[in-house]
């Protein structure tokens, strides 16, 4: 895991699509393209959504070395002129795709990235309330998380989140499926 | 059922059931009595001789204290909780005292048996598994924890446990389950035992400090964990009057950890014991049965059987010290000989990995190439090792402190403690953990020179740059 690179990766993604490379963001971004098992082994649910300590430490560290500063506006940029190693981890393309897959689909706003990260958290479960009735589990389930806002979507808009969820994890797998 | 007052220096007394004895004579539990609480922490402060049993004891204590205040502190959101729940519980229980006690023992039993699966010298013992490409297991305390309360609940079937509350205490262990798809009651006992302010640090802090000698990790346990209450959130908070009592037990933890926990001693004997460790896992012709007696449980299969389960019973700081010196290799005994004499390496230098950000949660990967290095160099004569830490930050700016500690004012809001206190600060001044270091030390009166090492750990970095 080469989390300097990912999220180097990820601002300079998030800024060619035009969505703010704020923290927040990179989190979602880096948590998404993820593979499964370092999903479950670095991020836990926090009051922004999943969230991964590493991934912050990670961002200062980028920070401090100047390889990301202040954009003039909000957010974060790359340094005039830097240029970052090649690497062929399939994670880096995932990256892409995820941006990609959020612009293209309108989710471009910090917290609609962090619902649809936590009802993609949310959706992976095995509990047997959520295989009957996934999108009242996923609201029920909120409101123990302190995920309040999440709690207060309607049932709709919870559906909405998830057929995109699903969208983006089929996305995923191709690129996955390319990469091997 | 008969129960029993257990003595204890910070308590006075810990009540315990005749069920609570039950699983506290399990062999499995009575093991944690020759596991030591601080066992490197010793050579600084030779008096911290205490063990986890005890600590496990006083965990179950706060836990139990904790959650009974919980309930009589939050009762509509307890309710709520309930109400939630997977299993009809209101009509498991007719009494809601009968209720209310099961959830007190499922925090009592979560907090009894939280350590379970420690491992001689705990974390050097793990960090030396991650750190080594030929560890027979990545020894990790909690997910074999959770194995082994397991099978403690087995080997306990006859004598009337409730299925129930075995159930939650072994979800609320397991660690492969994410908070996220805990059930509302196991969210609230996981945060009591696992979280920003929890039991385990609610007893392990003032129980080191106590038996080291030291007062730097006393804070009022009693008035803290009579007031905490369940936020609007569903987090584990307190109420205004223990707001100062919580911001206390993190510069509790502050002060434990620049004085203990980091001492530089302590973090010399610890990169020494992780050398000692790797030497054994790389040791030539070694495989992983020949490591048994080093590390006795290396899949959960392993619980149920009788002679690893045997050995992981008897597997203590001496065992396994002594299962080390008999390998009869005399790189490990000539180390083994200096640890158990004092006679330590040296201090030489630091490395700050925030400047190779992709050694940030590669830790081990890092430490696998050190390692490379130092059996390398080991045939230049050059006698050294190396570990990685965290610089340790001030508590005020921690995002535990900024954003998680939590008060529930009057008026029902919830609001983080270092605003409560008037203390809070920008997102953007927000720390996370301190910068990685890579602290490496010398042999004392080694020849060789500490710039070309110095040279050779930077040229191996390099390959961590973006």
């Amino acid at each position: 895991m080469r989390l300097g690179t990912y999220i180097a990766t990820a601002v300079t993604k998030l800024c060619q699509k035009g969505i703010l490379a704020g923290k927040t963001n990179i989190q979602k971004v880096i948590y998404f393209a993820l593979p499964e098992d370092q999903r479950k082994a670095f991020y836990y649910p926090y009051h922004y959504g999943p969230y991964c300590s590493e991934v912050q430490q990670s961002v200062n560290a980028l920070l401090k070395n100047s390889i990301l500063v202040p954009s003039s506006g909000k957010g974060l940029v790359l340094k005039t002129g830097w240029k970052q190693n090649q690497s062929d981890d399939p994670v880096i393309n995932r990256i892409s795709d995820v941006v990609n897959f959020l612009s293209a689909n309108g989710q471009v706003d910090t917290s609609t990235i962090a619902n649809l990260a936590k009802i993609h958290l949310l959706s992976k479960t095995d509990r047997e309330d959520a295989l009957s009735d996934l999108p009242w589990y996923i609201k029920n389930q909120s409101r123990f998380l302190g995920w309040l806002g999440l709690a207060e979507l309607s049932r709709n808009e919870i559906e909405n989140y998830l057929s995109l969820a699903e969208k983006m994890d089929a996305k995923l797998m191709e690129t996955a499926g390319a990469d091997s | 059922m008969t129960g029993k007052r257990i003595r204890d220096p910070l308590y006075g007394f810990i009540r315990v059931d005749g069920l609570d004895l039950k699983i506290i004579d399990h062999k499995l539990v009575q093991r944690l009595r020759w596991i030591s609480q601080l066992p490197l922490e010793q050579l600084v402060y030779p008096s911290a001789q205490h063990s986890r049993f005890e600590h496990s004891l006083g965990v179950m204590h706060l836990a139990e204290i904790a959650a009974d205040r919980l309930i009589q502190n939050s009762k509509e959101r307890f309710d709520e909780a309930v109400d939630a729940h997977s299993s009809p519980l209101r009509k498991d229980f007719k009494k809601e005292e009968d209720l209310h006690n099961f959830f007190v023992r499922c925090a009592k039993w979560s907090g009894l048996l939280h350590d379970l699966g420690h491992a001689p010298f705990s974390h050097t013992l793990e960090d030396a598994c991650r750190y080594s490409v030929n560890a027979p297991v990545k020894y990790d305390h909690e997910n074999f924890g959770y194995f082994l309360a397991r099978k403690i609940f087995e080997d306990l079937k006859d004598v009337g446990l409730d299925k129930g509350l075995m159930g939650i205490v072994l979800r609320v262990l397991n660690k492969n389950i994410q908070l996220s798809d805990l059930y509302p009651l196991e969210i609230l006992i996981r945060r009591i035992i696992d979280g920003p302010m929890d039991v385990d640090k609610g007893d392990y802090l003032p129980r080191d400090s106590y038996h080291c000698g030291v007062n730097y990790g006393v804070y009022d346990h009693t008035f803290l964990w009579d007031n905490v209450v369940i936020t609007q959130s569903f987090q584990l908070g307190v109420l205004p009057k223990a707001a100062l009592e919580a911001w206390g037990l993190t510069l509790a933890r502050h002060k434990m950890f620049n004085y203990v926990y980091k001492h530089h001693v302590r973090t010399i004997t610890d990169a020494l014991l992780v050398e000692i460790l790797q030497l054994s896992f790389d040791a030539p012709g070694m495989n992983h049965n020949d490591l048994r007696d080093i590390v006795p449980l290396q899949a959960p299969a392993d619980v149920d059987v009788g002679q690893n389960l045997h050995k992981f019973v008897h597997w203590t700081d001496n065992s396994l010290l002594k299962a080390l010196d008999s390998l009869g290799n005399s790189e490990i005994s000539s180390r083994i000989e200096a640890f158990s004499s004092r006679n330590l390496y040296k201090k030489s230098f630091a490395v700050n990995l925030s400047a190779y950000p992709n050694a940030v949660g590669n830790e081990s990967d890092v430490l696998q190439r050190i390692n490379i290095l130092k059996n390398q160099t080991a045939s230049q004569g050059m006698a050294w090792n190396a570990i990685p830490l965290n610089e340790i930050i001030v508590p005020v700016f921690d995002r535990k402190v900024q954003r998680e500690l939590l008060v529930q004012e009057d008026s029902g809001q919830e609001i983080p403690v270092a605003e409560y206190l008037g203390f809070g600060v920008d997102e953007d001044q927000i720390q996370e953990q301190g910068d990685m270091f890579l602290h490496v030390f010398v042999k004392p009166f080694s020849s060789f020179s500490c710039d070309d090492l110095k040279n050779r750990v930077a040229d191996l970095l390099k390959d961590f740059e973006v």
